[in-house]
């Protein structure tokens, strides 16, 4: 599904070049959850930029479903993210202009180009099946820290797509609000059968994990603690 | 530390601090250009008027222009009266240009008291007073002058007098004492006395005659003297009574001049607030944490009111350079349009004084701490928890919604009483008009909340999710989106307005020209079609071309002025045929006894002489005969555009029988039916070959005057465009605010799979929501500014009659300009925006 190939990333200021990511290879198989562990600013957001499009590597290449996405245009590669991914953010993922049910339509919007009563009938039972049902005229700003990141699991998922990238999905929660999200967005992946790469430097999120993998000075490692 | 913060928030954001800094100084430059301008006209006048003053106090005037110079002598050589000047005035044009020279005639040895900067004439022995001797009808120029005309002493100097060439051979150049003198005499052609009598038409006759009377017991029984010696239609003058009087002529356009340019600094304050506005909430954050770190309310308070004096200052200094640059180009279209309609004025220089600069800096200044209040209030209110919610802040303006449209709504009903309390006062117009303007910004808020509420339900199903978001921002984005909002529609209503009472002028103006030039051809002295002439053609003339066997009627013209009630106004002496009569339409007063009455010696009085003095039909004026004053009843008022001063209308022969003044300025000819126009304009033309005249078909003079109107309204529609700009700027500034708040947004939006295009498309999207929005608001302003211009300020400023003419071109204009200026500040933002990197963005809290 997902293959990193000696993937490298560095930073160039001007004056030094920063490396982030020294020649990691990774293979993640359809329907595994993946978690990255790592420190604050060990590279797990650049990773997953990398994985996603939004950011192109410095070395190596990237293979979603065998096609080098590092290959494509910055278009191709926004096309291919709207179509075959999935994001949950740590804050801030929700458009605070649109209401529940606008973002959760907004993915259905952009791969369809419209939406019918079709769509908006699955977004009302998604969002029953994120607890938030009733909630669908209600704007950002009205819900709370949990229900936000509820809405992003059921947006990162209305529109069906191959792979769902979450970058510190709990960040931004208290502990049980937390676990919560985790529970419910380990539940709709695996019902949906969907793989997931997860960036995390929260360790308790690594039960829900099919493999564990801690990101340290650029080096993709396996944990030890996996299991 | 505290001000070091403030200091490097400023330098980290250059773009936002410049646009704040241009904001300020457009609308400070627009305010100083347009007073340098007026100011610099202004002092070109006194200059003139220094001039030909000089140090005379007073001065012996006919009534009718009609001085012998028999009375210098009686009262110089009979009474002994020594302290005395005779002068002869006129303008006359460098042949094939519009450029004129002021002829001073003068005797050169009653002079000395009078004119210290002609002392060079009695200088030395080889100076020009010699040369005056040696060659009586010789000519002295200043130095500047006579470089420009590129002529050296004994070259010969060609003038055009009303239809006659004449010739003047330069004996003398005057070099000036200092810059003063050397910018009094610039344009000054100096002649001895008879010469200029001679070159003039004046044979015999003074302008007046300079008098220095003491301001003592003594001076007062001198003038009594002088008085008791002057024969009827003489009188003794201060010598600023003229002058004083023209002055008064152009008050009414310097303070439209000057409101407008004020129009221009509201906007501008709107940009400022907006600017003030979004950097407390930019760094709410920041400023939540210094409170919590124990920085007070006041301190806060301190910290961004410095912020906006030091972007004021800046942008005060930025915009006195700026006014000055403006000023320049300015000061000529100020100075042609009093050339076209009031009186000669050359301006060479923009002449910049201490109060102009102090009033730059003060409503530079104010204007920018003034609208920096209230954000400095709301940071300093605001507790550290309230202040680190960025929705705190759009929910407060919602829950103050209702209070904020109360006070538009206040506002607008104490502008509205203002502006219909009964006066006469232009200033009361314009005071009433501003909180109007004010008010109805006030109401932006709240008509922006309704349109997106409108707007997005129907939106939806035309551009989906990208078009409501594009809506929504701006609801979402109130405090900066309705200021912006407001700021476009104030400038696109007052362009409405503006072009509105404009076209409703224009079209008066047109309508009133298709009966009022009703004759086939117009023979007139060359110079201004509008204003007074130089000179007068003879009765010979007229008399060549009523004898021509095409020509069925002739109706002649002269146009003079005289002072009534310290104004200047005009009077006509007109011989008309019966259908000629036709021409005069009247707004009071039955046109059949009204000419009754002009033939039986009264007068016909224009609009707004009627306006401006408060006479109607059945009052008598009285003015000034050459057999002392004279009652005159009012026979009828009728419409007359041609001038705002007033215009006397008085029948020829009447006219002969009170004043001694000869000829004509100008004749009208009406052919017979069966010769063609241009037939006739030929025939006349080649009647008339040898002399300078002026011969225009009826077509041609109407689309002359028609030209000249337009000319007129050049400043206004510049100022009108300078407005518009700075409110583009306020749009601009605005996106570029809601551009930075919303990095993380748009960056997410592209982790979404939202394209560049559609990036932009949504904040395209937005600002033509924008546009549309202020386009929307500002027809109803823009109309309610249209009936106070048309039916207010043009009515208390001139005293016209106007109609107003409603077209819907302005409106799909004023549209295309709001929308068009919010797509074109739109922009660089959404290009902005669509290209940011999208890691960064993602990364920003």
């Amino acid at each position: 599904m997902v293959e990193l190939q000696k993937v490298s990333k560095q930073y160039d200021d001007g004056t030094t070049k920063h490396p982030v990511l020294q020649e990691l290879s990774l293979k993640v198989n359809a329907g595994e959850i993946v978690v990255i562990l790592g420190k604050s600013g060990s590279g797990k957001s650049t990773l997953l930029n990398l994985i996603s499009g939004i950011d192109t590597p410095s070395g190596g290449s990237i293979l979603l479903d065998g096609e080098a996405v590092s290959n494509q245009t910055d278009r191709e590669r926004t096309l291919f993210r709207r179509r075959h991914m999935g994001f949950v953010f740590q804050f801030f993922n929700l458009v605070p202009t649109l209401t529940v049910q606008e973002n959760l339509l907004l993915p259905r919007e952009l791969v369809q180009g419209r939406v019918a009563e079709a769509d908006e009938h699955d977004a009302k039972q998604l969002l029953k099946g994120v607890g938030l049902e009733g909630r669908h005229d209600s704007y950002p700003d009205q819900l709370s820290g949990g229900e936000q990141q509820r809405v992003a699991i059921a947006r990162a998922i209305i529109h069906d797509p191959k792979l769902i990238l979450a970058d510190e999905p709990t960040g931004n929660l208290d502990y049980e609000t937390g676990e919560t999200v985790l529970r419910l967005l380990d539940e709709m992946v695996r019902k949906k059968q969907k793989t997931m790469i997860m960036a995390t430097h929260s360790r308790e999120v690594i039960g829900m994990a099919d493999r564990v993998f801690q990101l340290y000075q650029g080096k993709l490692t396996k944990d030890n603690l996996e299991l | 530390m505290l001000w070091r913060s403030s200091l490097r928030y400023l330098l980290k954001h250059p773009l936002q601090v410049a646009l704040s800094v241009l904001g300020v100084a457009l609308g400070v430059a627009v305010v100083v250009g347009i007073d340098l301008s007026i100011q610099s006209a202004g002092r070109a006048f006194e200059q003139s008027t220094d001039r030909v003053a000089g140090k005379a106090t007073h001065r012996v005037v006919s009534v009718d222009e009609g001085l012998n110079d028999s009375v210098y002598t009686h009262l110089r050589a009979r009474h002994g009266i020594r302290k005395i000047a005779p002068v002869v005035e006129q303008y006359v044009y460098i042949p094939g240009t519009e450029n004129q020279l002021h002829v001073m005639g003068v005797d050169p040895f009653a002079e000395p008291p009078f004119r210290p900067y002609l002392e060079q004439l009695q200088a030395a022995e080889d100076g020009p007073l010699s040369s005056f001797l040696m060659h009586p009808s010789g000519a002295v120029l200043s130095k500047g002058t006579a470089d420009e005309l590129d002529l050296k002493i004994s070259d010969t100097l060609q003038v055009r007098v009303g239809d006659q060439i004449q010739n003047v051979e330069l004996i003398g150049i005057l070099k000036g004492r200092d810059q003063y003198n050397r910018q009094v005499l610039e344009d000054l052609l100096i002649l001895d006395v008879s010469t200029a009598q001679e070159m003039l038409g004046m044979k015999g006759k003074l302008s007046y005659i300079d008098v220095i009377i003491p301001q003592s017991e003594m001076g007062t029984v001198k003038a009594d003297r002088i008085r008791s010696l002057l024969p009827g239609g003489l009188e003794l003058q201060r010598s600023n009574t003229r002058s004083a009087a023209i002055e008064k002529m152009i008050s009414a356009f310097k303070t439209n001049l000057q409101s407008l340019s004020f129009l221009a600094l509201i906007v501008g304050m709107f940009l400022i607030y907006n600017t003030m506005t979004f950097s407390v909430l930019q760094r709410r954050a920041q400023i939540g944490r210094l409170q919590a770190l124990g920085v007070t309310r006041s301190e806060i308070f301190r910290l961004i009111l410095v912020e906006a004096g030091a972007i004021g200052l800046l942008g005060t200094v930025v915009g006195l350079v700026g006014g000055y640059v403006l000023g320049g180009g300015l000061v000529e279209l100020v100075t042609r349009t009093i050339n076209d309609i009031y009186f000669n004025l050359s301006v060479r220089e923009v002449a910049v004084n201490a109060g102009i600069i102090l009033k730059g800096v003060a409503l530079g200044l104010g204007a920018t701490l003034l609208t920096a209040l209230i954000p400095a209030r709301e940071a300093a209110r605001s507790s550290p928890r309230v202040s680190l919610s960025r929705s705190s802040v759009e929910k407060g303006l919602l829950d103050r919604l209702p209070t904020i449209s109360a006070i538009g709504f206040i506002l607008i009903g104490v502008g509205s009483a203002i502006l219909l309390y009964p006066s006469n006062q232009i200033f009361l117009g314009y005071a009433g008009l501003l909180p109007v303007i004010i008010g109805y910004a006030l109401l932006t808020p709240l008509f922006v909340v309704g349109m997106v509420w409108f707007v997005r339900r129907g939106i939806g199903s035309v551009s989906g999710l990208s078009g409501r978001m594009a809506v929504q921002n701006i609801k979402d984005q109130l405090s900066r989106s309705s200021v912006a909002i407001a700021a476009l529609a104030v400038a696109v209503a007052a362009t409405i307005g503006v072009s509105t009472s404009i076209s409703s002028f224009r079209d008066t103006v047109e309508n009133w020209l298709q009966y009022r030039l009703q004759a086939d051809v117009f023979v007139s002295v060359p110079g201004n079609v509008s204003r007074r002439q130089a000179r007068t053609m003879d009765e010979e003339v007229v008399s060549d071309i009523k004898d021509l066997g095409e020509v069925k009627a002739v109706h002649t013209l002269l146009r003079t002025s005289r002072i009534y009630e310290g104004s200047v106004v005009d009077m006509e002496a007109i011989e008309i045929t019966l259908p000629g009569r036709d021409r005069y339409r009247f707004k009071e007063g039955d046109p059949k006894q009204a000419w009754n009455i002009l033939e039986k010696g009264g007068v016909l009085i224009s609009e707004p002489m009627a306006f401006d003095h408060e006479v109607t039909v059945g009052d008598s004026i009285n003015l000034e005969t050459r057999r002392g004053k004279r009652s005159f009843p009012v026979g009828g008022v009728f419409y007359d555009y041609s001038s705002d001063i007033g215009t006397i209308l008085m029948d020829r022969g009447i006219f002969n029988n009170h004043y001694r003044e000869q000829g004509y300025t100008s004749f009208s000819i009406v052919g017979h039916s069966n010769v063609e126009a241009e037939q006739l304009t030929d025939v006349v033309e080649r009647k008339l070959a040898n002399r300078q005249l002026s011969i225009r078909s009826n077509k041609e003079l109407r689309t002359l005057s028609m030209q000249i109107f337009d000319r007129t309204f050049t400043v206004t529609r510049v100022l009108q465009m300078l407005t518009v700009l700075v409110a583009l700027i306020g749009v601009f500034s605005a996106l570029m605010a809601i551009q930075l708040e919303r990095t993380r947004e748009i960056g997410m939006l592209r982790a979404l799979g939202f394209t560049r295009r559609q990036i932009s498309g949504v904040m395209l999207g937005q600002t033509g929501a924008m546009g549309t929005i202020a386009g929307l608001l500002a027809l109803p302003l823009g109309f309610v500014l249209a009936v106070v211009l048309v039916y207010v300020i043009n009515k208390r400023s001139f005293g016209w009659t106007l109609e107003l003419a409603w077209s819907y071109e302005v409106l799909w204009q004023a549209m295309g300009i709001a929308v068009g200026a919010a797509l074109l500040s739109g922009l660089y933002p959404a290009i902005k925006m669509a290209g940011m990197n999208v890691v960064r963005a993602l990364r920003e809290e």
